[in-house]
């Protein structure tokens, strides 16, 4: 049954304003980045925040009618849109493979300057096997839980796929309460030599991707339980896990490399 | 010409005999069998880089295992 009426699978968008409002959003962010560094004002950070936000949330609000609503998500686009998923995810590791390389060139051969070992002289590094482990815990569990979400989903058992869900995005809020905690209780900051920049500059982005895809999954679960996802087509719920999963992975090799091995 | 620094760059060998010299100092004392360390480095060190570590070394702020 072709509910498009056409005598194709894709699917041609009506005219959408956010595309604009969009790159005006983005533009008035990063002025607005630049007006804080130089004169200390929040103002134009603060408005480009506002048009980048109410511009998300009415696109992917459109997109979800588009698909959930209107039915124009056919097989084809739903490939189309696994493509986009794979290829964002890429790229973001492409992103987290910079700070990782930075993070080996300081290490594996450390200069006169801090002494020529790793950690530098006089830095207090974390015990990995204390809360740094307990945050790997959480966030491999998190991966069991979203599985668990996505065959609750493909089997019908929607109370599993709420309570599952919940869990989920549970732990990712406490994941990110735990590590703000530990940020907090640094014996070292960003400023502190090399370390404390390579330190920072990973585990900061990835704990901004952690909220981030906290945030996509709480969407996800909002969606599920307006019934949107059906057991054969949730895609929306499919990239929030693979974006979940790809945080977790990251988490990993940050757990491994910068915490144990860089102790 | 030391085996165990074998490359070009001596950074290491120069490093590594100065904190030794300093570390033979403080675990021994002022005897003689530490000027061979104290030789090495004086040959093959920088001289920005011995006065500049030593300045440190008196402020406490040397990097090195001393």
């Amino acid at each position: 049954m072709n509910y498009n009426n056409n005598n194709h699978p894709f699917h041609l968008v009506d005219y959408s304003p956010w595309p604009l409002t969009g790159a005006i959003g983005v533009m008035t962010l990063v002025t607005g980045m630049i007006k804080w560094f130089h004169e200390f004002n929040l103002n134009l950070l603060m408005l480009g925040y506002l048009i980048v936000i109410l511009t998300m949330y009415q696109w992917w609000r459109d997109i979800c009618r588009e698909s959930t609503f209107q039915g124009k998500h056919t097989i084809k686009v739903s490939k189309g849109l696994r493509w986009g998923m794979i290829l964002f995810i890429m790229s973001e590791v492409f992103f987290f493979l910079s700070f990782f390389w930075a993070f080996f060139h300081s290490s594996l051969s450390p200069n006169i300057e801090i002494g020529m070992m790793w950690p530098p002289m006089s830095i207090i590094t974390f015990n990995p096997f204390q809360i740094p482990l307990l945050n790997t815990i959480i966030l491999i569990s998190s991966g069991v839980t979203v599985t668990w979400t996505h065959h609750s989903l493909m089997e019908n058992n929607f109370s599993q796929a709420i309570q599952s869900l919940f869990i989920t995005i549970t732990l990712g809020i406490y994941f990110s309460i735990i590590q703000s905690y530990e940020y907090f209780e640094a014996s070292f900051t960003i400023a502190d030599c090399i370390y404390g920049s390579t330190f920072f500059m990973a585990t900061g982005f990835h704990g901004l991707h952690v909220i981030i895809g906290t945030i996509f999954l709480f969407i996800c679960f909002i969606r599920l339980l307006n019934y949107h996802f059906s057991n054969i087509h949730h895609f929306g719920f499919e990239a929030a896990a693979w974006y979940w999963h790809f945080v977790d992975v990251v988490w990993l090799f940050l757990y491994i490399f910068v915490y144990w091995w860089g102790k | 010409m030391d085996p165990r620094y074998p490359n070009q760059n001596q950074t290491r060998a120069c490093y590594d005999n100065y904190c030794d010299y300093y570390k033979c100092k403080r675990l021994l004392g002022d005897v003689d069998d530490c000027t061979i360390f104290k030789r090495y480095f004086e040959t093959i060190c920088p001289n920005f880089w011995i006065s500049q570590w030593d300045e440190q070394r008196s402020k406490g702020a040397f990097p090195g295992p001393i």
